[in-house]
């Protein structure tokens, strides 16, 4: 089975791309031939695009790894799809199953809810099957690193994407039992604590090199008025 | 009272110009002895955010791309109200203006509070309310059903309430569905007059 792996991140250093290398590996040692393919670059030409149409009309299926930003797909993911659904034409009766994985810092599911729920429209605006989406929480601290070099802040990640490939590779939507273990929070201490830990932190950076959090760069007047 | 409208409505060259004209309307109508402002940020200079983070610890409350967003900050920061307008693609922000919503990130502190019984990055300015103005795409274009249109509407309608919660700020959506301006301009006046009340 074909499988094409879509790293919805432009980080060169990304959490995104650790994520999908890593699903990339299970899908792999499960027998399936997976291919990771890189979102374009906002200023990208439009034939970027062909290689992906090119793999599109191959694959069994399709994952979209993507970070959250505000809630959302970044711009240049968002923009991808809607290239593709302007070009769905050309796919003709390809219709990959498709699933995707959003991921941020913040533990909350709800905080990936839209952006699981925009996968979920695009692969219906395609007409292609949607096989579920899965969130994980927390994921700031593994700073880009191969998830077997993140220690603790990868161990839900490394725990439930074995269960997503076998969902994938097995060519099934992904189960309740993968969706549920996926969205647990990856913290074993109350949002108060780990809020105080990470500020502090931070606070204690900004004392070191005198920066001014709170600085209100934009107010005042606005020019031309 | 200042009103900022970030439009990327242009994006749709049928319907557009019609709904903006709608919505530039209704503005200018609660807003007529005090100023609209309209960017339209498809045609604006806005380079997509990086996530270099040098907003939050390299130079805090700055943003260092020197482009059309180091004045839609300021004018944000001004504004009585800022509303989002964009044709509405598989429920979220079309591109163009997601592009400028990524870059809200300086409009907030590196430092995080719970919200909502959620963790945020706690606000920088006290930003005006939000109103998000949704074009979905009609029955007939693109294969979209009904139903279809619905479920990109309410998807809609909840990731407005969602950026509210992370710009800490009230809000109200209105969605632009058929082809019927006036069923839609209601909508929008209710949606304004929600807003009018929270700013009492």
């Amino acid at each position: 089975m074909n499988v094409l792996v879509i790293d919805g991140s432009r980080r060169a250093k990304s959490n995104t791309g650790a994520i999908a290398r890593h699903l990339q590996a299970q899908l792999q040692g499960l027998g399936a031939s997976a291919e990771i393919w890189r979102v374009p670059s906002w200023t990208a030409a439009a034939g970027e695009l062909d290689g992906l149409l090119e793999r599109l009309t191959t694959c069994a299926a399709v994952v979209l790894v993507a970070p959250v930003y505000l809630d959302e797909l970044p711009a240049v993911t968002q923009r991808t799809l809607e290239c593709l659904h302007a070009r769905r034409d050309l796919l003709g009766a390809a219709a990959p199953r498709f699933y995707g994985i959003a991921h941020s810092g913040f533990p909350e599911p709800l905080q990936r809810k839209a952006e699981l729920r925009t996968m979920e429209l695009f692969a219906g605006a395609m007409g292609w099957p949607w096989q579920g989406g899965v969130g994980f929480g927390g994921t700031s601290p593994i700073d880009g690193r191969p998830l077997e070099e993140a220690g603790m802040f990868s161990k839900q990640l490394r725990a439930c994407l074995p269960l997503v490939a076998a969902d994938v590779a097995a060519g099934r939507p992904l189960s309740p039992q993968t969706v549920a273990r996926c969205d647990k929070s990856p913290f074993r201490i109350p949002l108060r604590a780990i809020v105080w830990a990470v500020n502090s932190g931070t606070r204690k950076t900004a004392r070191a090199g005198g920066l001014d959090l709170e600085a209100r760069v934009y107010a005042g007047e606005v020019a031309g008025r | 009272m200042k009103a900022l409208l970030l439009s990327a409505l242009t994006v749709d060259e049928e319907r557009g110009a019609v709904v903006l004209d709608a919505v530039e309307t209704a503005l200018r109508e609660r807003e007529r002895e005090h100023e609209v402002d309209v960017v339209d940020i498809a045609a604006a200079r806005v380079a997509p955010c990086t996530g270099c983070g040098s907003c939050g610890l390299k130079t805090p409350g700055r943003c260092v791309v020197n482009d059309d967003m180091q004045g839609i900050y300021r004018q944000i920061v001004a504004s009585d109200v800022l509303v989002l307008a964009t044709p509405v693609r598989f429920g979220s922000y079309c591109a163009e203006l997601k592009k400028a919503i990524d870059r809200f990130q300086p409009l907030m502190q590196p430092i995080y509070a719970v919200r909502s019984g959620e963790m945020h990055f706690r606000g920088r300015y006290d930003l005006p309310p939000l109103l998000g103005v949704g074009l979905v795409p009609e029955a007939a274009e693109d294969g979209a059903s009904a139903a279809d249109r619905g479920a990109e509407g309410d998807a809609f309608r909840f990731l407005i309430g969602r950026l509210a919660v992370n710009l800490d700020t009230p809000h109200a959506a209105a969605v632009f569905a058929g082809g019927d301006v006036d069923l839609a301009r209601a909508e929008l006046e209710g949606a304004l007059d929600s807003l009018q009340e929270v700013r009492r």
